[in-house]
């Protein structure tokens, strides 16, 4: 078991690697990036939005001596060069005639040598701009040691950030898989028990809406209900004077909000859990074995427990290892419409944003969730099924 | 036509009760005090939402909108704008001067202003906030105002110790700097001057989202108390404020300001009608009715602003240029000729029919617009601008004086080689009203025999073609306002030389005769401190941008908020955002 665990531990950082890469590279392949909005602002110049690609690292700033080892070049029908005149910027000279501030920029705002784009500002600053995969090793490297890179948007080191709504995102999630297993479980089984039973039917029933409706509806439906009876908040995880109860209020409040988000995403994942368990069940109630130890006299509840449940239960457990890394991005639409301050909402927007850190930083974190969850469900497997050997 | 809906200002009555301040004020009251002519009771919270998320409190770089608007909670400027009257006035500088040149500004700094944290504020806190936008490695965009349009450089900043003042040597005369000055939010010296180094400063790594609410010291009527990301600002009074009512008491009135960080814009009008919060600014067209309902049931107050300031519009990509690497025209050779046509433009403009957008897709919340200064601009508006009212009969006589005529009988006309008019219309898939505008346009537009494809495509899409690969026919987009609402902020748009000169951005050379005499006017307008003659200015660039029609400038949705007027005293909305929070300073809870 000690190998296989090893085993499982040494291929996450190629995992690491090839997701991340991938991760990079389609975010990179979208138009625009995080500064297109800004771009699109008329109130912001082209030079003060490049600056601030600069300071991201988006594009590299050339000094004077690298302008002028570019010799001539030709771009837009004129030849260009750049010389190094001790001022704060280049003078430009096109077709060999020296040409002054923003004109000169004008014309040559963006050019291409050999492949390698540049871009100049208003002021005759140019820069380099940097191309995927060179930006993509040096964020690697830089996380390799332990630097994953401040968020464009918020200026900030990116685990500080997420650590901020992790936990938040944790308490929906786990709430949410205590109903889905608490409920879905027993459920199935006691359908499984007595099939085609009006129990049976309902919770079937129940199951389909749950496996049907989309988690968005009912969470509106949620929000709905609660404005309209006014039983519990609209949205949010605590109220707005959380800070002045004591701690049997506090524990309320966050319960009372809790109730209606973790009631939404819970049923919608208890539907699968509920078919899966009677499935598993009613299969392993069919088995030989069963009919044996009802045979030889067993009682009905032992025969269910110990004999049938322990049996139906594997794949369960499997799907208890996805569960986990669904953990942290399962709640997505949920946080949205309930407002819940939570991990989804952020890594929404940011990629949308195309916050490339802290988008690559969430991802990385998921990966790494689903691979402990899986290595965490096989282990389970082990302890659970005697059958199966880990080695 | 409706203009902007004059709000008026509120008065103060002598006779409400004063009320307690919990907290208590804390310091002298400066005898430089300003004195607001309001009355109000102590006490309270306003409760609002907003749809953004803090960015970054550091008010040398606010990143977005949201953060420009809280930042003017807790830091204030030299000089302040009032969205009330329109109008620029002084904050933390008295008063000021300028000499016969305009090119030497000087802003004498008010005597006994305390920071929030008890520090007094000096003329070195002025210098160094100015310092560090000045910064040569410091990204922000509030540093663009101060530069010269060509040569980059920025205005000389001297303090004068003895007459208290900061002194400003520019280089150009800066019909906008007053503005720009009012940008610049002053940030304490002694907190942050190690900060500041020659090289690398670390200033916006500081005042970030997750900095400690007492780092936060500022000038503002409030302080930050507590953040919480994804969930709520909270706002107390800044014991040191330096403001005075009517009956010399000191301000603000309110305790505290909780602003929620709501994320769903439908959840947002949940809370609103379940009354969590106060007001509810920027109301969207399709909970109007609700709104409405509220009104009269007596909960809120729907307030009508008028015309809104943004405009929406459709443009046609007059581009001449070509793929450096494949040397493919960016505009199809065929589409080029119709665009430049003049006489195609006019037909288009006459096709489009306004009044049908406005009743349909605005549901008659809305007023044609012919310019990009809609009638909700009472300062800059100009009744002058050549009109192209909807007129079938109009657009065909365009059409057929060209000579393009439906020869095959599909509907379609054909130009004068032969060529069918089919050309694609783009716009941003996130916006759902332009959505329905663009299908309008299509219709109409196929009723003179144009044959429009309408294609709605992502926004960094719509933004990189119009920027980089110029591979578009017929965009449909809209401009915002800025605050205050002056042209000059919309060089960017206007200038040939601009990156969003739509049609053909970022022009080496103006490439026609009015465009140049259009960044000769906004030149003119910038050395012009004189608001009537830099109004004459800008009418003639309307008007040339009228007669071009190089972009069609089509409609302006009506403005509207809703609060619960009874509940908050000195209310005084505005059409610029913030429109019901910019005064936060003197409003106060009547219960």
């Amino acid at each position: 078991m000690l190998t296989f665990t090893l085993r499982r531990l040494l291929s996450i950082p190629p995992l690491v690697l090839v997701v991340s890469l991938l991760t990079f590279l389609l975010l990179k392949a979208a138009p625009g990036d995080f500064y297109s909005q800004q771009e699109a602002d008329p109130a912001r110049s082209l030079t003060e939005v490049l600056r601030q690609k600069e300071s991201s690292g988006l594009l590299v700033r050339l000094s004077q001596t690298q302008l002028e080892e570019f010799g001539d070049f030709r771009d837009d029908g004129s030849t260009w060069s750049f010389r190094d005149d001790g001022e704060k910027a280049p003078t430009i000279l096109r077709d060999g005639i020296v040409v002054r501030g923003r004109s000169a920029s004008r014309s040559l705002l963006n050019f291409q040598i050999e492949s390698t784009k540049y871009q100049c500002d208003d002021e005759g600053v140019v820069y380099r701009k940097v191309g995927p995969i060179e930006s993509f090793f040096s964020w690697f490297f830089n996380a390799a040691s332990g630097d994953f890179g401040r968020s464009y948007k918020f200026n900030r080191p990116v685990f500080g950030i997420i650590a901020e709504r992790l936990w938040n995102t944790l308490i929906l999630s786990i709430a949410a898989l205590l109903i889905a297993y608490g409920l879905g479980i027993p459920l199935g089984i006691f359908a499984a028990v007595k099939p085609n039973s009006l129990v049976d039917h309902s919770a079937g029933i129940l199951a389909f809406i749950g496996l049907s409706v989309p988690t968005v509806f009912s969470a509106l439906l949620a929000v709905l209900f609660a404005t309209y009876t006014g039983w519990f908040p609209i949205g949010d995880m605590r109220s707005l004077d959380y800070d002045l109860f004591g701690f049997w209020g506090k524990l309320g409040d966050r319960l009372h909000h809790l109730f209606l988000p973790a009631i939404v995403l819970g049923t919608s994942a208890m539907a699968g859990y509920m078919r899966q368990a009677r499935g598993n069940m009613i299969e392993a109630l069919g088995q030989d074995y069963v009919r044996t130890a009802r045979a030889k006299g067993v009682s009905h509840n032992s025969v269910l427990f110990k004999h049938a449940f322990r049996n139906a239960v594997n794949p369960l457990v499997t799907l208890f290892g996805y569960s986990l890394a669904s953990l942290l991005s399962g709640s997505l639409l949920v946080e949205i419409v309930m407002n819940w301050p939570g991990l989804g909402r952020l890594v929404f927007e940011a990629i949308s944003a195309k916050d490339e850190p802290l988008v690559l930083a969430s991802v990385l974190i998921s990966t790494l969730l689903l691979v402990f969850g899986n290595l965490v469900a096989d282990l389970l497997l082990a302890v659970v099924d005697p059958r199966v050997r880990l080695s | 036509m409706r203009r902007s809906l004059r709000q008026p200002e509120p008065k103060p009555d002598l006779t409400i009760p004063v009320g307690i301040p919990t907290p208590a004020f804390a310091g002298e009251l400066s005898a430089d005090a300003i004195v607001k002519n309001r009355t109000g009771t102590y006490g309270g919270r306003i409760v609002y939402a907003i749809l953004g998320e803090v960015d970054t409190f550091n008010p040398v770089e606010p990143k977005g909108a949201t953060d420009q608007e809280i930042r003017a909670i807790v830091f204030s400027g030299l000089v302040g704008y009032n969205n009330g009257n329109w109008q620029t006035g002084p904050e933390l500088a008295k008063s000021w001067d300028v000499s016969d040149d305009n090119l030497t500004w000087t802003f004498f700094l008010r005597e006994g202003i305390r920071w929030s944290d008890g520090e007094p504020v000096t003329i070195d806190d002025a210098l160094f906030s100015f310092q560090a936008v000045f910064h040569d490695q410091i990204a922000t965009s509030i540093k663009d105002g101060f530069k010269h349009p060509e040569t980059g450089a920025l205005p000389q900043v001297s303090i004068d110790r003895d007459r208290n003042a900061i002194i400003f040597q520019l280089s150009r005369v800066d019909s906008q700097f007053v503005t720009h000055i009012g940008n610049v939010r002053l940030i304490p010296h002694h907190k942050w001057k190690d900060h500041l180094q020659d090289e690398n400063p670390t200033l916006l790594q500081q005042m970030t989202s997750n900095a400690p609410p007492e780092d936060l010291v500022g000038c503002g009527p409030f302080v930050l108390k507590k953040y919480v990301p994804g969930e709520k600002i909270v706002y107390r009074r800044n014991p040191y404020y330096w403001k005075k009512d009517a009956r010399g008491q000191r301000l603000p009135y309110l305790d505290e300001v909780v602003i929620l960080l709501v994320k769903d814009l439908n959840l947002q009008w949940q809370k609103f009608e379940a009354g969590e919060l106060d007001i509810f600014m920027d109301l969207p067209a399709d909970h109007f009715r609700e709104a409405a309902a509220m009104e009269k049931a007596g909960k809120a107050h729907l307030i009508r602003l008028g015309v809104s300031l943004n405009s929406n519009w459709v443009c046609f990509n007059l581009h001449p240029g070509q793929d450096a690497e494949t040397g493919v025209p960016f505009v199809d050779p065929a589409k080029s000729y119709w665009f430049h046509k003049l006489e195609f433009r006019k037909a288009v403009n006459h096709a489009i029919d306004r009044d049908g957008i406005q009743r349909t897709a605005f549901q008659g919340r809305a007023t044609p617009i012919w310019s990009s200064i809609t009638p909700g601009n009472r300062s800059w508006y100009h009744k002058g601008v050549p009109t192209y009212p909807h007129s079938i009969e109009k657009a065909n006589e365009y059409l057929d004086g060209l000579g393009w005529k439906d020869s095959d009988g599909d509907g379609i006309r054909e130009d004068d080689q032969g060529r069918p008019i089919v050309f694609n219309l783009n716009t941003n898939v996130e916006n759902n009203l332009r959505q329905q505008v663009g299908n309008l346009i299509m219709q109409d537009l196929r009723k003179v025999g144009i044959h429009v494809n309408f294609k709605p495509i992502i926004f960094n899409d719509l933004v990189t073609s119009l920027r980089d690969s110029h591979r578009w026919d017929m965009i449909l987009l809209g401009w915002g306002s800025g605050v205050p609402p002056d042209p000059a902020n919309g060089k960017n748009i206007t200038l040939s030389s601009g990156r969003l000169h739509a049609w053909y951005p970022q022009q080496p050379e103006p490439a026609t005769a009015w465009e140049s005499r259009i960044d000769s006017l906004m030149t003119m307008m910038d050395e012009e401190l004189d608001d009537t003659v830099r109004k004459k200015y800008y009418d003639e660039v309307q008007e040339l941008i009228g007669q071009n029609i190089p972009i069609l400038y089509l409609i302006a949705a009506n403005s509207y908020c809703t609060a619960k007027t009874n509940r908050l005293g000195n209310l005084w909305p505005s059409l610029l955002r913030p429109q019901l929070t910019w005064n936060l300073e003197t409003l106060w809870i009547r219960d």
